[in-house]
Formats: structure tokens, C-alpha cells, sequence
């Protein structure tokens, strides 16, 4: 049993077989194969050991005839342990007596010998771990074949463990069979931590390297309460975890009682909880929670998922499934936030030293009109079908945002032209996420129908904190006095100016901060769907006149540590049976 | 025919300990001889002439490595395997000494 410790980014917890993925997205195989194949599979490895072993003695002459004798005698080593009698017959030990597949006992075999290596404290021996894993890939490159397996192809449930995945992996992911993943890289606002949440699958990144450990087929515990995964677990952790399963479908099946109740604080006033969603299909998980509507449709995943840049119809089908699932509730579609160096179709820009900073997000959208119009389009002609809401990302000055509604106005036009049907007072919103769009927020709310404060990057761009970065990660607080405070400042002007304001980051799905916004005077949180029962708890329990002492209190405050326990403390203390 | 079994002692002079091009000069050398030649380094026993085996003995600057050998050659074998590691050096390595000829 091994205990890994990472950062928990989905909560909850699942028992269940590894699906292993290396650095180049390959995957290390299932375990077991059928007794009568035990011949066929034997055959098989012997296959791809001899090709394997041409290929490398190739190498191995090419590389002696350019470089010299030196450079190819890595590839002699590699052909002499690939020669090495006892590996044969521990694999075909593993193929005939265990039914191992000879992917599964490739793999576990090298990895083994490799981590005899990785355990000396001479570098130069230990280096050989990497050519042992050089020769595994070489095998399972040989085995595969073709048939090299990704995780769009799944046909039982799987724990994914990689070393980072892309958002093309998990796009195309079968998320019927996923149930939870680990990454040995990442953290809280990680591509992974983001799906994972969607998925409502438990989640741990972060964890360093721990993947020459385990192969597809092991048995793996995902802790995503606590960021622990525990690797080959004994009987006696399998029996607490199973226990902790049992244990939060219990909770989950009290917080669905919550589903039907008003979002109506302890003295009456409303709050409306909406649901933050990627994937068209976690409007469900909204729908399901009894939410009021959706605050944040990201929209990245039509663009990261394919090949191809996404056709109008693509983002149609799309918004159109999200709007129909929400008859009469208001869905709010974030356009394009993305970084041009996440731009799949897009020539990689040639000065983006600091991508926070770059071009993303609207300013992309408004360098690339074609892209941009063909989004709007799509969502202006889905405003015909249910109550959409168009916002703009990432708005820092007000030119950025009338050059956004132009476009808008000329692409309704166009439709206009062509008799095409949509909402004509469909209303126009900005997510508040640089500072400098709180310091004018007054200008900016004369010019929309909506705001939302995005706090993500509103405390990215506050603190200038890379929150990804491991070293300066601690600064990233939400807590932090100088984000309140910009905070309390949106809200009031918002109020003032009787525009609706609603915020979307991961703060508002965070009970720790409930009391203290709706203390701030904010009457609209949009969250990830799993979070909202636990948000309408705390509102039935706690009135305004409570919250805005909380408010008044934290503000005062110095630090965002002192903040931070004080909030817990009185969220315990007027709602005791809530874990945040 | 000699059955007898022949044990010799060596130490490992290079600084690189029993690396990958070490250990294939080994198990070259060790293939040419009929002789049945185990290498042991502790409790582990390995064929000498599996280069994947012998590199797993990770045996490094001054550890023993205990030779045991069978067969017709043994005592041959051991003599020139000993040579090879004593003398093998990371700047030059003495190319193994031929066996004699059968």
C-alpha cells in the first residue's frame, strides 16, 4: 500500500481500477487475459520483442555510423536487455501461469526493474531507469500496434491516472466510464480540476511523480475530500473507504431533499442560485440541483474538443440543449475565454512571454471576428429557443466592450437580414475580472444589462498570483482584504445602479464566503451544480441582518488568515451540521 | 568432464559501478565459455550472461561481486572474468581475453 498526497480539486471518493496514461497520452493496458489466448498472446509478445529488437539494432547501427560507436552503444545495451533471458521467462511466467496480458506484464515487469534503479543513489545507475522505460514504451508501441488505446475508447469503469491531461483528452473522454482521475501535475484551476468538478467525479492533482508505480488494472482509492490517493490499498483501508462511499451517498441523498425548497434566507429574502457548466450535459446536474437558472456557460469546450474550428451548428446544438433543459430560467453563455495559446486552430502568437497578460479571452475574440461572429450567431439564434444571456469576458476597458456590442449589433443585423429569428433584447452582460473594470464599474454599468464578478482571475490580476505556481500560491486568498474590498465596491455600485450582479468564481461556490456576501449585498451566486445544495443550506439558515455584522466585521480585518478563520467560525456557528 | 564447482571474489574498481556497457562485456565474455557462470552479489544470484540481471545487481564502486562457475570451462571463465572486472576502468577497457581454442 502506498499513500499519495496532491491537491483535492473534486470532492468525494471512489474505489476503482487504474487506467494508467504516460507522459505521450499512451495508456498502460488491462490486466488479465482469457486462459485460451494464453498461446495467441505468447506469440504476440515474441512479436513484438523481435521487432522491437530490429528496430533498436537499426537505431543502434544509424546512430554508431553519424555519431560514433559511443552514441550507439546505448542502443546495444538496450538490445542486450531486451535479449536477457530471465525477462523472457518472468514475462511469459506472468502470460501463461498469472493470464497477465502481455501489455500488463511488460509493463509491470520493466517498471520493476526500473524502480531498482530509481532507488540507487548513483546517478549514473539510476539513470537506467530511463532506458528501461524506453524499452517499455518500445514493447507496448509494438504490442498496441494500432490498437493503441486512448480514453475515448472504454468499456468498464477506470480511475485515470496521467501525468497532466489536455483538454483534448479529456474532451473526448467517455465519461460514462470515468469515475475519477489523478494528475501528477496541476493544480486548483488545472484543466483537469475544472473537468473533473463537471464531471462531479473526485479529483486529486498535484501529486508529483508516482505513475513507474502502478499499472492499468491496479486497485486505487481516490480521496478527493482529503487529496490523498492510496496506491494497491489493503483490506482494512478498502473497508474504511467503502464505508466513506456508503457514507457520502447518504449525504448526497439528504442534500437532494434540499432540491425542491426555496433559496429563501432564515427572515425571507430570496437568493437566486444558479449553476456554473462547461459541457452541454451538465445542465442536468443543474436541473437535478434545482437551480434557478445557469450564471456560467464556459464555452471553451467546443473549441479545445475537436480538430477543427466548431461550426456554427456545433455551438447551436450546444447552447440549444443547455437553453431547452432550462424552460423560463435564464442561461448566461460566457463567449470565447481562452488563450491564443490554447487556441487549437490558431498560429501560436509569437510575443506571449506571460499569457495572463496576452492575448485571450475577448481580446482574441476581437482580433479574430470571423471566430467571434460565427459564437454569436450561434448563441443570438439559440436566444429564440430559451432566455439566453451573451457575456464578455475578461473586459478591462470600455472600448473593448463597445467594440464587443458593435460586433453583436452587426451580426443581429445580418440575421435580421435573413429572417432569422432571435431575441432582439437579448441581455447584454461583462464578466468583472480585471481591477480595472471594478475601479470604473460605474462607467461599465451604464453600458450593460448584467454584470458577474468573475473572482478567479479578479484575485489573479489583484494580487498578481499565478495560482498555478506552486511558490506564490499562498498569496492566492479570496479572503484577501483588497479583493473584498473590490468585491463589496462592484456590489454596491451594481445596487446603486439597479443592475443585476451575480458572481461566478469559485469563491461563491464556497460556503466559507456565503454569509459574508450575502452580507455584501449580493443576492445572486452561480457555482458549480454539486456546491448549490450546501449554498441554499447555509441561506435557509443564517438572515441579512447576520450576515451584514459578518461583513462589517471581516472587512476590518488585516490579513486574509484572520478573515478566513473568523468566517469559519461563524459559519459554525450558525449552521453547525455544514462541512466547508 | 569436470563437475566441480569454482568460486572466485572481486571487487568493483571502476567509480561508475557495474554500468550498461559494463555488463555487456560481461555477459559477452561469459557467453563465450562453456561453463555455467552465476554472479552474486549478497543474497542476489544472477546469470552472467543477462545484462539486464547483472545491471540489477546495482553493484557500485567497491562492493564484491562473488563468481561461481560449472562446467567444462569454469575455471577458465572465472580467470578472464576476474581479469575483466579488476582491469576494466571507465577511460579503456582491455578487450576480453579470447578463450582458448576447443
Amino acid at each position: 500500500m502506498q499513500e499519495l498526497h496532491g491537491i483535492a480539486v473534486s470532492p468525494g471518493v471512489v474505489i476503482g481500477e487504474a487506467l494508467v496514461m504516460d507522459n505521450e497520452g499512451f495508456r498502460i493496458p488491462r490486466r488479465f487475459v482469457s486462459r485460451d489466448a494464453v498461446e495467441d498472446e505468447l506469440e504476440r509478445l515474441d512479436k513484438a520483442i523481435a521487432a522491437g529488437a530490429a528496430e533498436i539494432a537499426r537505431h543502434r547501427d544509424a546512430v554508431s555510423q553519424e555519431l560514433g560507436k559511443k552514441y550507439g552503444e546505448i542502443f546495444e545495451a538496450h538490445l542486450q536487455i531486451l535479449k536477457d533471458s530471465r525477462l523472457h521467462s518472468d514475462l511469459e511466467e506472468m502470460i501463461c501461469q498469472r493470464h497477465y496480458s502481455p501489455e500488463y506484464a511488460v509493463s509491470r515487469t520493466l517498471r520493476r526493474y526500473a524502480q531498482v534503479f530509481q532507488r540507487l543513489e548513483s546517478s549514473y545507475l539510476a539513470e537506467r531507469a530511463n532506458d528501461i522505460f524506453d524499452i517499455e514504451k518500445r514493447l507496448l508501441r509494438h504490442l498496441l500496434g494500432r490498437r493503441r488505446e486512448e480514453i475515448s475508447h472504454l468499456t468498464s469503469p477506470v480511475l485515470v491516472l496521467a501525468h497532466n491531461l489536455t483538454p483534448s483528452e479529456t474532451a473526448n473522454l467517455d465519461r460514462r466510464f470515468v469515475q475519477g482521475f489523478v494528475t501528477e501535475v496541476g493544480g486548483p484551476g488545472s484543466h483537469t480540476a475544472i473537468v473533473a468538478e463537471a464531471l462531479e467525479i473526485p479529483a486529486v492533482v498535484g501529486t508529483g511523480p508516482f505513475l513507474t508505480e502502478v499499472s492499468g488494472g491496479d486497485q486505487v482509492i481516490i480521496d478527493g475530500d482529503k487529496g490523498l490517493v492510496i496506491l494497491q490499498p489493503d483490506e482494512e483501508t478498502i473497508a474504511h473507504y467503502r464505508h466513506e462511499v456508503e457514507e457520502s451517498r447518504t449525504q448526497a441523498a439528504r442534500r437532494a431533499t434540499l432540491r425542491d425548497l426555496p433559496a429563501v434566507t432564515a427572515d425571507g429574502v430570496r437568493i437566486e442560485l444558479l449553476g456554473n457548466i462547461e459541457f452541454p450535459y451538465e445542465v442536468d446536474h443543474c436541473v437535478d440541483r434545482g437551480a434557478d437558472g445557469v450564471g456560467l456557460y464556459r464555452t471553451e469546450f467546443l473549441y479545445l474538443g475537436s480538430e477543427t474550428e466548431p461550426t456554427e451548428e456545433s455551438h447551436y446544438q450546444a447552447y440549444c440543449q443547455v437553453a431547452q433543459a432550462m424552460p423560463g430560467k435564464p442561461v448566461t453563455i460566457r463567449t470565447l475565454d481562452l488563450g491564443a495559446d490554447k487556441l487549437p486552430h490558431q498560429a501560436a502568437p509569437e510575443d506571449e512571454r506571460n499569457p495572463c497578460l496576452g492575448l485571450r479571452s475577448i481580446r482574441l475574440a476581437l482580433r479574430n471576428l470571423p471566430l467571434f461572429r460565427t459564437q454569436l450567431r450561434a448563441a443570438l439564434r439559440a436566444s429564440a429557443v430559451g432566455k439566453i444571456q451573451i457575456m464578455f469576458p475578461l473586459i478591462s476597458t470600455l472600448m473593448e466592450l463597445r467594440q464587443a456590442k458593435m460586433v453583436l449589433a452587426d451580426v443581429m443585423e445580418d440575421l435580421d437580414e435573413r429572417d432569422v429569428q432571435f431575441n432582439h433584447q437579448v441581455p447584454v452582460g461583462i464578466m468583472v475580472e480585471v481591477p480595472s473594470a471594478v475601479i470604473l464599474i460605474d462607467r461599465f454599468l451604464e453600458e450593460v444589462d448584467f454584470v458577474s464578478i468573475g473572482t478567479n482571475d479578479l484575485i489573479q490580476y489583484t494580487l498578481a498570483v499565478d495560482r498555478s505556481n506552486k511558490d506564490v500560491v499562498g498569496l492566492y486568498n479570496p479572503a484577501d482584504p483588497a479583493v473584498l474590498k473590490l468585491i463589496s465596491m462592484a456590489i454596491e455600485a451594481a445596487d446603486r445602479k439597479s443592475v443585476p450582479i451575480n458572481m461566478c468564481g469559485q469563491m461563491s461556490g464556497s460556503i466559507i464566503y456565503t454569509m459574508l456576501l450575502l452580507g455584501m449585498g449580493l443576492r445572486r451566486f452561480s457555482a458549480v451544480p454539486s456546491a448549490i445544495p450546501d449554498i441554499k443550506h447555509v441561506c435557509r439558515h443564517v438572515t441579512i441582518e447576520q450576515c451584514r455584522a459578518v461583513a462589517g466585521r471581516a472587512v476590518t480585518m488585516e490579513n486574509a488568515r484572520d478573515i478566513k478563520s473568523y468566517l469559519k467560525g461563524e459559519l459554525k456557528k450558525r449552521v453547525p451540521d455544514v462541512t466547508p | 568432464m569436470s563437475v566441480a564447482k569454482f568460486t572466485r571474489t572481486v571487487s568493483i574498481v571502476n567509480p561508475e559501478g557495474l554500468h550498461a556497457r559494463f555488463a555487456i562485456l560481461i555477459a559477452e565474455l561469459a557467453r563465450r565459455y562453456d561453463a555455467c557462470i552465476t554472479l552474486c552479489k549478497d543474497v542476489e544470484r544472477v546469470q552472467a550472461t543477462d545484462v539486464l540481471q547483472i545491471l540489477s545487481l546495482c553493484a557500485e564502486q567497491g562492493e564484491r561481486l562473488r563468481l561461481e562457475a560449472t562446467g567444462r570451462q569454469a575455471a577458465e571463465a572465472l580467470d578472464a572474468l576476474v581479469q575483466l572486472i579488476t582491469n576494466y576502468s571507465q577511460e579503456g577497457q582491455n578487450s576480453p581475453a579470447a578463450p582458448e581454442s576447443e
